[in-house]
């Protein structure tokens, strides 16, 4: 039972793991010159009529990757609360027990 | 010895009567989940327990089940079986239905006595769900045959509303209560400035009517002219969007980590003093 909780602990680290790295990558692929365009137009400081066509393709291709990593981090977070109900709903049955010994 | 759910509810309740706060309160409440008696005059909790989507009116105390104030929060959530379990007095209150039908037209399904015959529920439930005229077909004042020109402002304004949708326009056309109004060419100019494209639904030789043609051409024209949100605008509001769903996400699973932690701290105390 033990030897199961660490390697179920271990796969969940190395999964972590390998999100982190993957979004640091992905943070990483945009430049910053990039960031810099993204960080002025939701600000107001550029508006969207003041942009170059190649500019706005740049700000749709962040937003269209950005939203698709928003989506799996959304699904990865909502799972994690619903394991985490699990464990409180056992957590409820453990205890209701304890107490009926 | 195993536990019976019984047992679990007793022991959750003993821990949250004493020991759960306001926010892990309302986070419980927003899953659906149950929470102590000390927040049920707590609005924002109900609201948020009303609009979790597992809420069950029935299993609220009674005195919060007569609130008007709970209803109209339930009426607002456009749940229908959470509308449905409202006690007949607030059913019938139109302005309790009026909230009810613009979050969930088909709602007015549940509404009764003068709420089911108020021109603002219904006109409302028709705006939300045009198919919710075929609910109201069968009522008094749509029993006799219906004329535009005589009809109060209300009336018109209900059967522009219903007429503008082509399902129901399709569906008038069928009853031969409406035969004339269908036909009757000053309402169907209304219905054309309400929406334009319901020209093809027009009944026979109207369909092709040069003022009536050239009324829904203009209109269409015009309802053209406002320039739809860009891609770019899009884009940008669904990840503002997803930010704050996000962010959102991550404080209740803090919350949770913490609730959890401190409920198996307390159980294990109990544990070792037994």
């Amino acid at each position: 039972m033990n030897e199961k909780n660490t390697n179920e602990s271990n796969k969940s680290t190395s999964d972590d793991l390998v999100l982190a790295i993957r979004n640091n990558l992905y943070e990483g692929a945009f430049d910053n010159e990039l960031l810099q365009l993204v960080n002025k137009y939701e600000q107001g400081y550029i508006k969207e009529s003041d942009l170059t066509s190649e500019e706005e393709k740049k700000l749709i291709d962040y937003y269209t990757k950005r939203n698709k990593e928003l989506d799996l981090e959304i699904s990865r977070n909502k799972a994690t609360i619903n394991k985490l109900f699990e464990k409180l709903e056992k957590a409820y049955i453990e205890a209701a027990k304890l107490e009926n010994k | 010895m195993e536990a019976n759910i019984d047992d679990v509810d007793r022991v959750f309740e003993q821990y949250l009567e004493s020991n759960m706060t306001r926010q892990e309160a309302l986070l419980r409440a927003k899953l659906g989940g149950s929470f102590p008696d000390k927040f049920l005059a707590d609005l924002e909790i109900v609201e948020a327990y009303l609009n979790s989507g597992r809420a069950n009116y029935s299993k609220l105390p009674e005195v919060m089940q007569n609130s008007e104030e709970v209803a109209m929060c339930a009426a607002k959530t456009g749940f229908l079986d959470l509308i449905k379990q409202l006690p007949e007095k607030f059913r019938s209150n139109p302005q309790i239905m009026v909230e009810a039908v613009k979050s969930s037209g088909y709602s007015y399904d549940s509404a009764c006595g003068e709420a089911k015959d108020d021109r603002t529920v219904q006109l409302e439930a028709l705006k939300n769900e045009p198919n919710t005229f075929m609910l109201m077909n069968s009522f008094e004042y749509m029993k006799s045959k219906p004329l535009f020109d005589s009809a109060d402002k209300e009336t018109q304004e209900f059967l522009i509303t219903a007429a503008a949708d082509s399902k129901v326009l399709e569906e008038m056309s069928k009853w031969h209560k409406y035969h004339e109004i269908v036909e009757d060419k000053d309402f169907l100019k209304k219905v054309l400035e309400k929406n334009p494209q319901a020209l093809e639904h027009f009944p026979g030789s109207l369909k092709n009517d040069p003022e009536l043609v050239k009324i829904s051409q203009d209109g269409m024209q015009k309802s053209e002219a406002p320039k739809s949100p860009s891609t770019l605008s899009k884009l940008a509001e669904e990840n503002r969007a997803k930010k704050s769903e996000l962010s959102d996400l991550k404080k209740d699973g803090n919350i949770l980590n913490k609730f959890l932690s401190r409920f198996k701290g307390k159980t294990k105390d109990n544990n070792e003093r037994n």
